[in-house]
């Protein structure tokens, strides 16, 4: 193995750490001395040392509440998400007519903007005569539901986002699936193994990285979950329906508390770092031989 | 070689003639608009006809309904466009000498004016709203009051009538509920507009000192008598009299509601008429009236005052030229042009004056003429995170998540919290204007 010089190697890293370094690192270090603070983005920030940090974990602040929203957005839609994906997939990949068509067909939501996806689900739940869901509940004589209700939104938003996302999960089991090979089932088979056996016994256990993958995108997408809230709560999330990211947002750029907005970011790193490693931690373990 | 340079020299000294005579875009600046219900017609107008008054001016306007945050990172880098009129925290700009005072030109005479100053041509107390310590640091342009809008035709076809006392409000409620029509719409994505009504009602209970008190933060204003009977009233029209559902619904779904006549009635600034013009259908005879006393002995005040301010900041480069360009806006000729395209009202006095103007514009006029004051609360502008969370707890009054009683405690106590933090922005009393006292010892 050639060794290069420690200039050599630093002449070719060092631009890429200096750009690292004065885009992120010394951004999100400015962000933690801002967390430190009282500001309001105008007038000098004032030192309230770990104030911002003690109002944000005040069990009755709004903030538990958003992380408890969070934790809603990750779990529930996720668990649907992941069910139903890999059904799909499954289906799929027994060699059902029209797999090809299927995949484009479940994997197409994935690609719709976010915007769009919530003006369209924003159409189909609306209240008014051109919801198509309460016109059907109107025509079958019930009373018409206010989905998008704030109190509501949160459990309106998990058809839309398994309608979204479970086309990207089905691909990743697809994907998976189709590497185990044929003599596996074939042995399973062989010893008397029905459909359902195979998939439990066989399937399954084999596709055990791929959901922790699937888990690992779920809730850090969950934990950063903004968009679609923001767009369905006309920019304006309330008590019952903000995330981490949308509270954040509101107290720092609506209310002018820059400080204690930063802090909030500053938890969410961490809380996403700390996924992360715990990831990295499951990939680590020994990976199953076939 | 030689060729080139002298080229390049006569390009110089011709473009450095062109900036010296003072040819077109010789001077410029920039205004930066929302644009919103009323658009950018009229300031288009403005542009046109002032550039065309000064041959030498450029003037790059642009608009955009979300101005704030296009406008708000320029203003933090120092480099704000030269005319703003953008939802911003205008205390937190005061308070960092970011705003610039406007009193050395509203002291001098008004466009196309000789004598009187500018200041004198608005109505009374519009400039209010950004005034802080006796300095003025935003002109109106837009006129506006809060309302309860009906149509006429509706109206006319079933016998209600406009109601004058609390109990015949009462009364039209259920008389509307009777006829199988929901009786008010409502915009329950923004409760803002609850919060609104919960204004009007307030000072109707407790007169301008309730209004005031909050304000304020005195102790004890969020959670007076005065307080929790407005708190009562709105909790009984949202649960009793709002159109099932309509929480779910955004201004334009909702005021489409009362423009298809699903609802009979919407709560809503004078703006509607504009914001809605395109679905208005022909022969809708838009109208308008206020909530109704709740005490002889209070005076009747409108909610409303002056909208669409137009701001400079003190590290606008060409401000001086911004500021003469608003004064220009708001000349009185200029206003009767703002009243005939956005059907709306000016605060410039008389500038309605001789002007046919539309039936809800007509009865808007005659409940300003009718009040002592106007008001507008400045929770928004003074303690913008008390604000947030008075609309929030009004959006749990209107949806029966807290009691009357509850809602005032909570809001009291954040109040309380607010009063001991020893940072907060302190700001002299508010006093009540000489009409008012008037008209209250009049109402004794």
């Amino acid at each position: 193995m050639i060794r290069l010089p420690t200039r050599m190697i630093l002449l070719f890293v060092g631009p890429a750490l200096l750009i690292y370094g004065l885009l992120y690192l010394l951004p999100a270090l400015a962000a933690f001395a801002l967390s430190l603070g009282k500001f309001d983005g105008i007038s000098p920030p004032i030192w309230v040392g770990l104030d911002n940090y003690r109002e944000l974990f005040s069990l009755q602040g709004p903030f538990f509440q958003s992380l408890l929203h969070n934790l809603f957005l990750i779990f529930v839609p996720g668990i649907l998400m992941l069910v139903i994906a890999l059904l799909f997939a499954y289906w799929i990949d027994q060699g059902l007519k029209g797999a090809g068509w299927y995949r484009v067909f479940f994997f197409f939501p994935n690609i719709v903007p976010t915007a769009a996806t919530s003006i369209l689900w924003l159409l189909i739940f609306s209240i008014t005569d051109m919801g198509l869901v309460n016109s059907v509940l109107r025509y079958l004589g019930l009373e018409p539901i206010a989905f998008w209700e704030s109190s509501n939104v949160l459990w309106t938003l998990v058809p839309v986002m398994v309608w979204s996302g479970v086309g990207f999960f089905m691909i990743l089991f697809l994907a998976a699936m189709s590497s185990i090979p044929d003599s596996l089932y074939e042995a399973a088979r062989i010893d008397g193994a029905g459909l359902w056996s195979q998939f439990i016994h066989v399937t399954l256990p084999l596709l055990r990285d791929t959901i922790a993958t699937c888990w690992i995108f779920i809730i850090i997408g969950g934990l950063k979950a903004f968009d679609l809230v923001w767009i369905v709560e006309k920019e304006m999330p309330t008590s019952a329906s903000h995330t981490m990211a949308t509270l954040m947002y509101s107290e720092a750029f609506r209310q002018f508390r820059i400080g204690y907005g930063t802090a909030m970011s500053v938890i969410l790193f961490i809380i996403i770092l700390g996924v992360t490693l715990l990831s990295m931690r499951v990939y680590r373990k020994e990976r199953l031989e076939y | 070689m030689k060729r080139i340079l002298v080229l390049l020299l006569c390009f110089n000294a011709a473009a450095c003639t062109q900036v010296n005579t003072g040819e077109k875009g010789a001077r410029r600046f920039e205004v930066a608009l929302f644009e919103g219900a009323f658009g950018l017609f009229y300031y288009r107008q403005m542009e046109k006809q002032y550039e065309a008054l000064n041959p030498e001016l450029n003037i790059r306007m642009w608009g955009s309904p979300r101005v704030s945050d296009k406008v708000r990172p320029r203003i933090l880098r120092r480099d704000p466009p030269d005319v703003v009129m953008a939802d911003l925290p205008v205390w937190l700009l005061i308070k960092g000498k970011r705003l610039q005072p406007l009193d050395k030109w509203l002291d001098q005479p008004a466009y196309g004016q000789r004598q009187g100053r500018w200041r004198d041509t608005f109505l009374p107390g519009v400039l209010d709203a950004f005034t802080y310590g006796d300095q003025v640091y935003g002109i109106p342009l837009y006129f506006g009051g809060y309302v309860v809008f009906y149509n006429r035709g509706m109206f006319r076809e079933h016998g209600w009538e406009v109601p004058q006392t609390w109990a015949e409000l009462e009364n039209l409620f259920k008389s509307i509920k009777a006829a199988g029509i929901a009786p008010l719409a409502f915009q329950g994505k923004y409760p803002s507009y609850a919060q609104r009504i919960y204004f009007s009602l307030l000072q109707r209970a407790g007169g301008l000192e309730a209004i005031q008190a909050l304000d304020d933060l005195a102790p004890g204003g969020f959670n007076s008598p005065a307080a929790v009977e407005a708190a009562r009233l709105l909790q009984h029209i949202a649960l009793n009299y709002f159109q099932p559902g309509c929480m779910a619904m955004n201004h334009i779904e909702s005021q489409s509601q009362f423009i298809f006549g699903k609802t009979a009635m919407v709560a809503c600034g004078l703006w509607l008429r504009k914001e809605m013009e395109d679905k208005l259908p022909e022969g809708f005879e838009l109208s308008c009236f206020d909530w109704p006393p709740l005490r002889p002995d209070i005076p009747y005040c409108w909610q409303g005052g002056g909208g669409s301010f137009l701001m400079s900041f003190v590290d606008a480069p060409d401000r001086e030229e911004g500021v003469e360009f608003m004064r220009y806006m708001s000349a009185r000729e200029n206003m009767q042009q703002w009243i005939s395209m956005n059907a709306a009202l000016s605060p410039i006095k008389d500038a309605a004056k001789g002007l046919s103007v539309p039936l809800d514009l007509e009865a808007a006029l005659s409940y300003m003429d009718r009040a002592a004051i106007m008001f507008t609360s400045r929770l928004s502008t003074r303690y913008p995170s008390l604000q947030q969370d008075h609309i929030e707890a009004i959006r749990k009054l209107i949806t029966d998540k807290f009691t009357p009683q509850a809602f005032c405690d909570h809001m009291e106590e954040r109040a309380a919290a607010m009063r001991r933090d020893p940072q907060r922005d302190a700001f002299p009393p508010s006093r009540l204007p000489e009409a008012y006292i008037q008209a209250r010892e009049a109402a004794l």
